[in-house]
């Protein structure tokens, strides 16, 4: 049995995500559900990411979302379970895996006008999306709860697939697994067909007395963005040798090249007592 | 002496920079003469010698404290993994 989902990159290209084994197809057709995506039967073993149960030598993915074991097979990648995934937190750490590989080898061809964002996408009423990123704990769900709150729209508060289409950048919204492994996801929906339009991004930090814009120190922009470009990749990037990650931080480098055309370096100082949507709605 | 494989360095035009390991996650920002120092190691230049050549870079005025301070950056990015020997 096997199983192919296609992920839209950007406009015109795809990720090519493949699973077989019964349980693996399960989990593949539950990820392509959330990303209300069509999964259908396909040959996975010409996809670029093919999750096997039923490899030799091979150690289960365990609850603390680590892997053991993983083999680079000539530009395939092969992650086994020994043991179906049947728990919830297993069966995410498996999907994640599935589909941050399937980035993963399409970022190693070198063409590069996309890139996997750790941060919280923010939908304005004008159907333009604002990106924040920044160091864990610092707020990004916080923010996006906010927004809700004072009646935006947003979805994604983990990961956000960012591609460049000439000038301009998109966003497409993809699962917050840390939720979904703990709380479940049934009902969670990140739909990625329709692309948003990125107006701003904003390195996520917190302000004293205040909430406000301001311009960021280029280095210390440069390294959270670095950051929050890698975070989803680290896992993937360890079944590569050292110049392999290398390389992915080199293509990634060039993505921020892109960006830094585009928006100048600048921190959202955020405070709690004045509503975002006052400071985000502002002109850039 | 020299950097860690998988440790990308980036120099922003106002000559500060950051240093950011691709294995961990881990990044460090640089300020100038760290940025001058990171890339006399990456060209080479044995540990020895980088006070002088700070020295050369600033017109040979250093204050005392000087070596000890570049011996206190190398220490702090052998401990930080950023270079090996």
């Amino acid at each position: 049995m096997n199983r192919i989902l296609e992920l839209p990159l950007d406009f015109s290209r795809r990720i090519a995500v493949g699973a077989s084994g019964e349980e693996n197809c399960g989990l593949l057709e539950l990820l392509a559900g959330m990303l209300r995506l069509e999964c259908r039967p396909g040959e996975a073993r010409e996809t670029p990411v093919l999750l096997d149960s039923e490899r030799e030598n091979c150690v289960p993915v365990t609850h603390s979302f680590r892997w053991t074991d993983c083999r680079f097979d000539a530009g395939r990648i092969v992650q086994a379970f020994r043991e179906p995934c049947r728990e919830q937190a297993a069966r995410g750490a498996a999907m994640r895996l599935m589909l941050n590989c399937g980035y993963v080898l399409e970022l190693l061809k070198g063409q590069t006008p996309f890139a996997l964002f750790h941060g919280a996408l923010l939908e304005t009423a004008a159907g333009d999306g604002v990106l924040l990123f920044g160091t864990s704990e610092v707020g990004k769900t916080t923010s996006l709860n906010r927004w809700l709150a004072e009646g935006g729209r947003g979805t994604a508060d983990d990961e956000v697939l960012v591609f460049r289409q000439g000038e301009e950048f998109f966003c497409r919204p993809l699962p917050t697994w840390s939720r979904c492994m703990l709380e479940g996801w049934d009902a969670r929906q990140y739909p990625v067909a329709q692309a948003v339009r990125l107006r701003r991004l904003l390195w996520l930090t917190r302000g004293e007395r205040k909430q406000e814009i301001v311009p960021a120190a280029p280095a210390a922009w440069h390294t959270h963005l670095l950051s929050a470009l890698v975070l989803h990749l680290y896992g993937p990037l360890r079944l590569f040798p050292a110049p392999v990650k290398r390389q992915a931080g080199e293509i990634n480098w060039r993505f921020i090249e892109a960006l830094d055309r585009k928006f100048a370096p600048r921190t959202l100082k955020a405070h709690l007592q004045y509503p975002l949507h006052e400071t985000l709605e502002m002109e850039p | 002496m020299k950097p860690k494989l998988t440790v990308m360095f980036r120099e922003e035009p106002d000559r500060t920079g950051f240093l950011f390991d691709m294995d961990s996650g881990a990044s460090v920002v640089l300020n100038r003469t760290g940025c001058f120092l990171w890339k006399l190691l990456e060209a080479g230049t044995p540990p020895g010698e980088l006070p002088g050549r700070l020295a050369e870079a600033c017109g040979g005025a250093l204050p005392p404290s000087a070596a000890a301070e570049t011996e206190a950056f190398l220490n702090s990015l052998r401990q930080g993994g950023w270079i090996g020997e």
